[in-house]
């Protein structure tokens, strides 16, 4: 279950209007001390997105602007006003954007938010350098209205309507993993040549957590990037979908043949016996996923995930032979030394991170177990070519727990050939029973919820329609109904006497 | 057999190669903490090497050393392997070519196959790279129970003739025996005496109301001593009970609080009081909603009592001699957030409590408070011990004064004025009182010692007001406890202490551990706790009061304690009060950065579905709003106007005003303050505090609507993400690296 979020307007018209005080007519005083008034409201209702935060400051000081004409204010600190309401607002908006450990230059953030560069100049001149003039100042704030009437209040006042992108799309992360390949290549063979690809190691383990700060930015960008679907009840913690989404693109990347999976077939899989992937492929990555799972702790989580949705939804097979190899790019998925090749990967990275106690929440380990358990159940049959690679894999997982083994032996020992039913008397019965159990139970829950009259008072009041100084507690005569909080109902027992 | 050597080398390096990360760094546990995940590995927190120690030392980069895998594991492999042959390098000519290295690592993976006795580092060193350290699970219960041999079940016949009510199980505790029990009971001590919390009962008639939820430290059952006194053998036990040899008795009985119904209401705590999903099946049920736990995981944490705590306690609780007249005592409790310090005091209450018939509270810390939801500096004046979480005994202060936020930042010289009249309340009203003879009570009737909680906030202007508070509280006990990150107190002398000469205090100073932090539950953060105190207390059903029982100082001062959970329906569903505000408040006051820019046309905007405090102020000491305030149709307030002066009001509790009424001088009004008290309080004080999300939810709607309103077209919220750029609340994040520590 997600929690919405709270916001200052009941709905959404309420913004719009708000939007036409401040864009519609740019001549109309009125309307800006309106708008600067409600958005003021608003601030001492519930913290403001910061666009809406940025609109009043930078409003507040255009109307000093234009009423100072008259009057004979200080130009300094008008100046000073529009110079902190610039400031703030490309602050506030590429903050919460260093989505990675290393600080990101904000420049490049504003670039991937269609940010003036201009602006960030301001803002670096204003902070740092000589208070940039009044012309400047006046034009950056016009600016920045503009930017957020076309980023803030159009998209979200129409969220259908499609927006103008204009974020230049992510860069594709494979030349990043690949070059991380071949320098970790020559260390590894050669251990004098550790120290001086260090700094260069260093440099794309850098890029690639910058890449990862990108792509949660990015993530706002993509068309499937937000599922919203309703998280499992007991999972209620906020996890960060913009992480999920890029580290979701990060794996996909290194589950593509050529990087944990070698191209070639023969050093994929050759130690039979010990279901690991291969030392070759080891030495390779463990220092990159290890990096990576420092700075995000569901890695490991999402690229078992990942490598559990390639093996098992797979296109439907057509060909029967596997050994027929064939070259093109769709049939790469049926592949059984790449499946196999996956399914030690998960479960070395399940070996290797999963730290839950036996008795804890969900793990890694029975993440996977379940999502196996799924397909590996009596009477599917659709995975059937691959039984054998999940097999192994749930074997190897539950293997040193003798309560999942158990579980998975009953698994295992079911995708033999399904046992012909058997129609008992007895059955019919118990299932009508069970039929039963659960209808009443509906009803109960039903008459539960439904009975009005059980709505409780808040206090043990006894006096009933007594008014203590202006205080009166209603109940279920004065016909006051149930409602979100922040709206009135009124009640007809107090109406007829006003 | 080149190869072979070839593939050690590789091998070799490769072992090596997780060691020498440059920056084994992990972003530093924020103060505020991030959600916490599962998969969170407990050996991030951990230094482990002393590449990582180093960057530790250094303040200004506030790293915590990440994972680095135990290095002298590899330096031993390594030198089993080495045998001091020169490296032989391979292939060095072809270092760009793949291909003659993956050759070669084939070829070696096949070697070591055939030599895996001898280098077993290649296959079993590899994989295990990163095991995280675990806690061992510990046991909590080395009691068994045996029904009729050490749990006995008393039918309701059977309790009323042991001179208790109800159906009740008799548990035996043997010396050395701990018994670790979840969910709420009542628990009476039927002989001897067992310590809980920290705390040691002996048998006595009372019934302590217990609440062990999973989200806090469960608290162990010990049997202190069995010794029987004649005057405390107060229980007929039955016989099959009373044959048992020593070993402390306690009745264990179910508590119909519904504080469990708040699960409901704020999902994060769903369950908390049974055992988690996944320890089912190991525990054992004592009563309906009272379990036994036998271990403890990561979800389910004992209470422990630190070394340097108890000791403290000790000395702090020795009465003097008899001769004496009983001093004056007043605790204060100081250390960083996290550190434990809430518990502390606490367990130094519940400690004062057994020998004091009432201990006063004073509650600094606006953002976590003991009895009262946050934003309240408030004075309690407390009776019974509490056994549980905050959020199991809201509480209605003795007097407090709101300031409107979890955090005295933005208004601190209010802050500092509010507890110094508080001070000032309890040493003019609490602090002495008449001896009451009549009482059978033997504790300590005629004095009332202090508990001061400070804030967490121990930095900067957090620290000169904590030093201002120190200084009126005028302490003769100090517990410091020294937290995880600061290292102690700031050295240098606060800003207000230059006109103060007189320092050094005469105060024992006491010098306490932190608590550790394997042992606070990660699941629930600070912000979810905040958010279910104020749920708690908008549920809570408190003790019906007369008007003049109430905050009097000629009557007697009782504890009032919320002791029934309201949860069967959520707050959108509960019948409000109806408020005439024309004729119930005079003013309306907003107290918040930049709250003063609110027009008088707005602020009927601003009420609606607002958290507000409600005070009492003596008649004369504020100006009104309106120099005409008969026949006002507009609602009392005027623009930066200041809160009313601490020393003549009070705030007597929150409300939450769910609606205003757009045509009339209506509002409805939702608040547990006992309805004697509401007439009284003429002011609305609109701070900060917010009504948590939850507390807006219907948990009674299937569809995630809220009261017959689907979902995504209630008011004032908003599902899904927000479309626009810059559509989130500023956020802001203190662990970037910067180029130089990278």
């Amino acid at each position: 279950m997600r929690l919405p979020r709270r916001v200052p307007w009941a709905n959404i018209n309420e913004l719009d209007q708000l939007c036409s005080w401040v864009f519609m007519d740019e001549s109309d005083l009125e309307a800006k001390r309106f708008a600067i008034n409600r958005l003021s409201a608003w601030r001492a209702v519930t913290a403001l997105p910061h666009a809406l935060e940025s609109t009043l400051s930078i409003l507040t000081a255009r109307l000093i602007d234009t009423s100072a004409m008259q009057q004979n204010t200080s130009w300094l600190s008008l100046r000073q006003n529009y110079a902190a309401a610039i400031i703030r607002m490309v602050n506030g908006l590429v903050d919460p954007l260093q989505a990675g450990a290393y600080a990101r230059s904000i420049a490049s953030i504003a670039a991937q938010l269609g940010l003036p560069s201009w602006l960030v100049e301001l803002r670096h001149a204003a902070t740092h350098e000589d208070l940039p003039s009044l012309e400047l100042l006046r034009e950056a704030a016009r600016e920045a209205l503009t930017w957020l009437l076309h980023n803030y209040f159009l998209p979200t006042i129409n969220p259908s309507a499609p927006r103008q992108s204009t974020a230049p799309p992510l860069r594709p992360v494979a030349p990043l993993l690949k070059q991380y390949k071949t320098l970790l290549r020559i260390v590894t063979r050669d251990a004098s040549l550790r120290k001086q690809n260090q700094p260069d190691i260093d440099a794309i383990m850098r890029d690639i957590e910058r890449w990862l700060a990108e792509a949660k930015l990015a993530a706002d960008f993509a068309p499937d990037a937000y599922g919203w679907d309703t998280i499992d009840g007991n999972n209620v913690e906020q996890e960060d979908p913009r992480e999920k989404w890029a580290l979701e693109r990060l794996c996909d990347a290194l589950i593509e043949k050529g990087a944990l999976v070698p191209l070639s077939q023969k050093r994929r899989n050759f130690l039979a016996d010990d279901f690991a992937p291969p030392h070759s492929s080891l030495v390779l990555w463990t220092l990159l996923l290890a990096h990576t799972h420092t700075y995000h702790p569901t890695f490991p989580s999402v690229l078992t995930t990942r490598i559990m949705e390639t093996l098992l939804h797979e296109r439907p097979s057509t060909g029967f032979d596997m050994d027929v190899v064939s070259l093109e790019a769709d049939e790469s998925q049926n592949d059984p030394s790449y499946h196999l090749a996956l399914a030690k990967w998960a479960a070395w990275v399940i070996k290797a991170y999963d730290n839950s106690q036996e008795n804890g929440e969900l793990s890694l380990r029975k993440n996977v177990i379940i999502l196996l358990a799924s397909t590996l159940a009596p009477g599917k049959t659709e995975g059937a070519k691959k039984i054998e690679v999940l097999a192994a894999l749930l074997e190897a997982v539950s293997s040193g727990f003798i309560e999942l083994q158990k579980a998975s032996d009953i698994l295992l020992s079911a995708t033999q050939p399904l046992q012909s039913q058997h129609w008992k008397a007895g059955d019919l019965t118990v299932m009508n029973e069970r039929l039963y159990s659960l209808l009443s139970f509906d009803g109960e829950s039903q008459k539960y919820i439904n009975d009005p009259d059980s709505a409780p008072t808040t206090t043990l009041l006894s006096a009933q329609g007594s008014d203590i100084g202006g205080w009166r507690l209603l109940d279920h005569h004065s016909g006051w109904k149930s409602c979100p909080i922040g709206v009135y109902y009124p009640n007809h027992a107090a109406l007829s006497i006003v | 057999m080149l190869s072979a050597i070839a593939a050690r080398r590789a091998a070799q390096a490769a072992s090596k190669q997780p060691s020498p990360l440059p920056t084994p760094s992990t972003p530093s546990a924020d103060p505020i903490p991030e959600p916490q995940r599962n998969s969170n590995p407990p050996s991030k927190r951990k230094p482990s090497s002393g590449n990582g120690k180093s960057s530790r030392d250094s303040k200004k980069a506030k790293i915590i050393p990440g994972r680095v895998p135990t290095t002298a594991r590899y330096f031993e492999s390594k030198n089993t392997i080495e045998g001091g042959e020169d490296v032989i390098m391979l292939g060095s000519s072809s270092d760009s070519e793949p291909d003659v290295q993956a050759k070669l690592v084939v070829d070696s993976s096949d070697d070591s196959e055939a030599e895996e006795t001898q280098n077993p580092l290649v296959s079993t060193e590899l994989p295990s790279y990163p095991q995280p350290l675990r806690s061992e699970p510990s046991q909590l219960s080395t009691f068994k129970p045996t029904r009729d041999l050490n749990v006995y079940e008393l039918s309701a016949d059977e309790a009323s003739a042991t001179g208790l009510r109800n159906e009740t199980s008799v548990i035996s505790i043997d010396r050395e025996e701990t018994l670790a029990l979840l969910g709420t009971y009542a628990l009476t001590i039927l002989k001897g005496s067992v310590s809980i919390l920290g705390v040691t009962l002996s048998a006595s008639k009372e019934a302590h109301h217990v609440f062990a939820p999973r989200s806090a430290p469960i608290p162990i059952l010990r049997c202190a001593s069995s010794d029987v006194h004649d005057d405390s053998n107060i229980y007929s036990l039955p016989p099959r009970v009373r044959n048992n040899h020593g070993g402390a008795v306690v009745a264990i009985q179910s508590l119909d609080t519904g504080v469990e119904g708040l699960g409901r209401v704020c999902r994060v705590f769903d369950g908390v009081f049974e055992p988690s999903r996944w320890q089912r099946s190991s525990v054992e049920v004592i009563r309906p909603g009272v379990s036994l736990v036998t271990h403890s995981t990561r979800d389910v944490l004992p209470f422990v009592l630190p070394e340097s705590w108890s000791v403290a306690l000790s000395a702090a609780e020795t009465p003097p001699s008899s001769e004496d007249p009983i001093p004056l005592s007043v605790y204060v409790v100081k250390g960083p957030k996290k550190s434990g310090k809430s518990t502390f005091a606490r367990t130094l209450l519940n400690r004062l409590l057994a020998r004091f018939q009432r201990v006063a509270y004073l509650e600094c810390d606006v953002g976590q408070s003991e009895f009262t939801p946050g934003g309240l500096v408030a004075l309690n004046v407390i009776h019974n011990p509490v056994f549980g979480p905050p959020f199991t005994h809201p509480s209605l202060p003795y007097r407090a004064h709101y300031v409107g936020a979890t955090s005295p930042r933005c208004s601190p010289a209010h802050y500092l004025a509010a507890v110094q009249a508080l001070l000032e309340t309890y040493k003019l009203e609490v602090q002495t009182s008449m001896p009451d003879d009549e009482s059978i009570d033997t504790r300590v009737t005629d004095v009332t010692p202090l508990v001061v909680n400070t804030m967490g906030w121990t930095k900067g202007l957090g620290a000169d007001m904590n030093a201002k508070i120190e200084e009126l509280a005028e302490p003769t006990h100090i517990f410091e406890i020294i937290g995880p990150e600061e290292k102690g107190w700031p050295t240098a002398p606060p800003a207000y202490d230059f006109y103060d000469q007189s320092a050094p205090s005469k105060a024992f100073q006491y010098t306490l551990e932190a608590i550790s932090p394997n042992l606070t539950n990660t699941h629930f953060n600070a912000v979810d706790q905040r958010n279910l105190n104020i749920l708690s207390y908008f549920h809570a059903v408190f003790p019906p009061i007369t008007s003049t029982s109430f905050s009097s100082p000629s009557t007697p001062i009782r504890q009032m304690t919320a002791t029934k959970w309201e949860t069967s329906h959520p707050l959108c569903a509960r019948y409000p009060y109806e408020v005439d505000w024309s004729q119930a408040f005079d003013q309306v006051i907003l107290i918040g950065a930049g709250y003063e820019d609110v027009i008088p046309s707005e602020i009927s905007n601003v009420l609606n579905g607002a958290i507000v405090g409600l005070v009492e102020y003596e008649p004369g000491t504020e100006d009104p709003a309106y120099p005409d305030s008969s026949g006002a149709r507009e609602l009392p307030y005027a623009q930066g106007r200041d809160l009313p002066i601490p020393s003549t009001s009070t705030c007597h509790g929150l409300a939450l005003i769910r609606a205003v009424s757009p045509s009339s001088s209506h509002m409805h009004i939702l608040t547990p303050i006992p309805p004697a008290i509401l007439a009284r309080c003429r002011m609305i004080v609109k701070g900060e505090l917010e009504l948590p999300i939850w507390g807006m939810l219907d948990f009674t709607d299937a569809n995630e609507g809220v009261a017959g309103v689907e979902k995504g077209r209630v008011p004032y919220l908003q599902w899904g993400k927000s479309e626009g750029l810059g559509g989130e609340r500023r956020r802001v994040r203190r662990n970037l690296m910067r180029k130089a520590q990278m």
